[in-house]
């Protein structure tokens, strides 16, 4: 058992230490042990789960390793003491995939408590070699959790259709800038649509001050129309100019 | 039940769990004497409690059979009527959850998180229930399908849960049963009173898609062929060609699909042909890709989520699919009946140039029916 360890978990996460039987989970006993009794009707699960309620998954993860070395610690019973009834064949998969990512993911895991729930955006993914190289990424990059989600499922969805190139990933200095780009090539169409359209409204000759544009929300690519006026004497003539308009632009919103 | 039929059960189920409660129930009678092996302890039963279904384990849902009781009410009004999409006014009756068939797009993905795949024995309820509402709402037509969380006759040879059902319309001629399939188990159907009041649909896609996004189904031609076989029995018969699922041939490909249906079945016999773009929710994307691969049709198309925070395709596309399918209809006849199920004002708008109750042929089935209170039943 590395005490160590333990110890620090303990030190950092809670403000107590406990024992279980003759299993020491920290040295550092400091205050009393409130209204947790070590008496020996509580199980070794429940006494781990008690002092590492606080600690994210993969930090539960890192603990049940620990203590794993040396007793038999039944994972969903100790999982249900958080009543976080856990998939098996999920905890399995984890802790196997997990074997294999460098400290640094591990580390980024650890900072945005990704819980089981998100790891299946990538645990599932069939090629370790492009996986690794996204990960990789990721832990550079440093990305917020839901940034470095999408980045990942992003990238593994276009690498399965060979829609993207690898050398060109390891430019990129920012999560933001590298999400935006991944989104462009998976979204290829819908851009493509939206930015012809958009040409096809730059030609239509409408008042200096009177703007069109195509804005996407969600499924949908919408008409966005932008006036300046300096009263409303002006603001009408500018509005029977998009008035005048209306055939082109309804052209333009049909064939593209 | 012949011994294909058998056959397919035998193989598509490992093991049968009947609750106490249900064990004189007929459904339970049936499987006792058709898998006596197959019958486990129901104490020796699975227990997850999990969000979410791990691939793994909802795989083997599939093959784990759960007879029990259903202990709240059968009758449901269709979930596809709020704010965001217009609604065919369609009532559900869910007889059981989980498919023995494996479509890659199947809600049920996200909804269920049972480990079985359940049958609910009390059957007596079910058509009580559904006669009382037929008598409640005696001046209305009411469709009611039973095809929402299980496939409608994917276990009815094993059940027989639709010779049950017709006995409800017998002295309720206002009830139209709607049976959704994709399979071809019709023959247990052929000889049965149906009053005229019942529709067989199914959903249909070009074979290609079936091959690729529908596994365990009944082949097109298998599809189409029973469904011959249950209009030349006075069955009343739809299509459901839903969802339309965008991949690079699909123009070719759901033309040719529209040509199978015209060039096998005339406009008058088929009372209306529904269209629905694929979409599910947004936390079904993962599993999707989990349960099988990024590359096929279903993972590869753009989706976006709409307003009701399901993903969807553009919904200029949607309606680009939507128009070819219906010009194609309509190039064979003009009288073929086809609408949009759970789409947007918008699409409607795009796609027919007005809203479900203005366009002509389709305004009938979009009269709003008056909400049912399923607690007084
Ligand atoms: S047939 Fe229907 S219920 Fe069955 S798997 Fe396919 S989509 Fe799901």
């Amino acid at each position: 058992m590395n005490k160590v360890l333990l110890n620090s978990y303990l030190t950092l996460k809670t403000p107590r230490s406990y024992a279980w039987k003759n299993l020491i989970l920290s040295e550092s006993i400091k205050g009393g042990l409130g209204s947790f009794d070590l008496s020996l009707e509580y199980s070794l699960e429940e006494s781990l789960a008690y002092f590492s309620k606080t600690l994210s998954f993969f930090s539960k993860l890192e603990l049940l390793d620990e203590v794993q070395k040396e007793y038999d610690v039944d994972v969903k019973k100790y999982f249900a003491c958080f009543s976080f009834y856990l998939d098996l064949n999920l905890y399995n998969r984890i802790a196997k995939v997990k074997l294999k990512w460098s400290n640094e993911f591990l580390q980024w895991v650890k900072e945005k408590d990704l819980n089981p729930k998100d790891c299946r955006t990538f645990i599932y993914a069939d090629d370790e070699a492009d996986l690794n190289f996204i990960l990789d990424k990721v832990s550079m990059l440093k990305p917020s959790k839901m940034n470095g989600l999408k980045i990942i499922d992003l990238y593994l969805d276009l690498k399965a259709y060979n829609m993207i190139d690898e050398s060109l990933i390891k430019e990129f200095k920012t999560d933001q800038s590298l999400l935006k780009h991944l989104h462009k090539l998976k979204f290829k169409e819908a851009f493509k649509r939206d930015e012809q359209l958009d040409l096809h409204f730059s030609k239509i000759d409408l008042l200096k001050n009177v703007k069109l544009k195509v804005i996407r929300e969600g499924d949908m690519n919408k008409i966005e129309l932008n006036i300046r006026a300096w009263g409303p004497a002006d603001l009408l003539k500018q509005m029977e100019s998009v008035q005048k308009k209306i055939k082109e632009i309804k052209n333009a919103w049909s064939i593209s | 039940m012949n011994k294909e039929l058998f056959k397919h059960y035998n193989e598509a189920f490992e093991s049968i769990y009947i609750h106490p409660e249900s064990m004189d129930s007929k459904v339970a009678i049936n499987l006792r004497s058709l898998f006596p092996k197959k019958i486990k302890d129901f104490d020796s039963r699975k227990k997850i409690r999990a969000q979410t279904l791990s691939p793994e384990d909802f795989d083997q849902s599939k093959k784990e059979i759960l007879v029990m009781p259903y202990k709240g009410k059968f009758f449901k009004q269709c979930p596809g009527g709020n704010q965001n999409s217009a609604c065919c006014n369609y009532f559900v009756l869910n007889l059981g959850s989980q498919c023995h068939f494996n479509c890659s797009y199947c809600y049920l993905q996200s909804f269920l998180n049972s480990p079985f795949m359940v049958i609910y024995s009390n059957i007596d309820e079910a058509r009580f229930e559904l006669s009382k509402v037929a008598k409640s709402m005696k001046d209305h037509r009411i469709r009611v399908g039973t095809g929402e969380t299980i496939d409608s006759l994917g276990l009815d040879p094993l059940t027989n849960y639709t010779s049950e059902l017709v006995k409800a319309l017998k002295d309720n001629s206002n009830i139209q049963l709607e049976l959704k399939t994709k399979s071809n188990f019709v023959d247990h159907l052929l000889d049965m009173n149906h009053y005229n009041q019942v529709t067989v649909s199914w959903s249909v896609n070009p074979e290609e898609v079936v091959e690729s996004e529908e596994h365990e189904t009944a082949t097109l031609d298998q599809r189409l062929e029973a469904a011959r076989k249950v209009l030349d029995k006075n069955f009343s018969v739809a299509f459901h060609i839903d969802p339309v699922i965008w991949h690079p041939d699909w123009e070719k490909n759901y033309k040719r699909l529209v040509k199978r249906i015209c060039s096998s079945f005339k406009p008058n016999e088929v009372p209306y042909v529904s269209l629905g773009a694929l979409r599910f929710q947004t936390e079904q994307a993962q599993i999707m890709k989990e349960r099988f691969s990024r590359t096929s049709f279903v993972n590869s198309g753009e989706m976006f989520v709409s307003k009701d925070k399901k993903l969807r395709y553009d919904s200029r596309l949607r309606s680009k699919m939507f128009k070819t399918i219906i010009d194609e209809f309509k190039s064979y006849s003009r009288s073929w009946r086809v609408f949009l199920c759970m789409e947007s004002p918008e699409t409607w708008l795009q796609t027919y140039g007005d809203s479900p109750r203005r366009v002509e042929g389709l305004d009938e089935l979009f009269v709003p029916k008056p909400l049912v209170n399923t607690e007084t039943l």
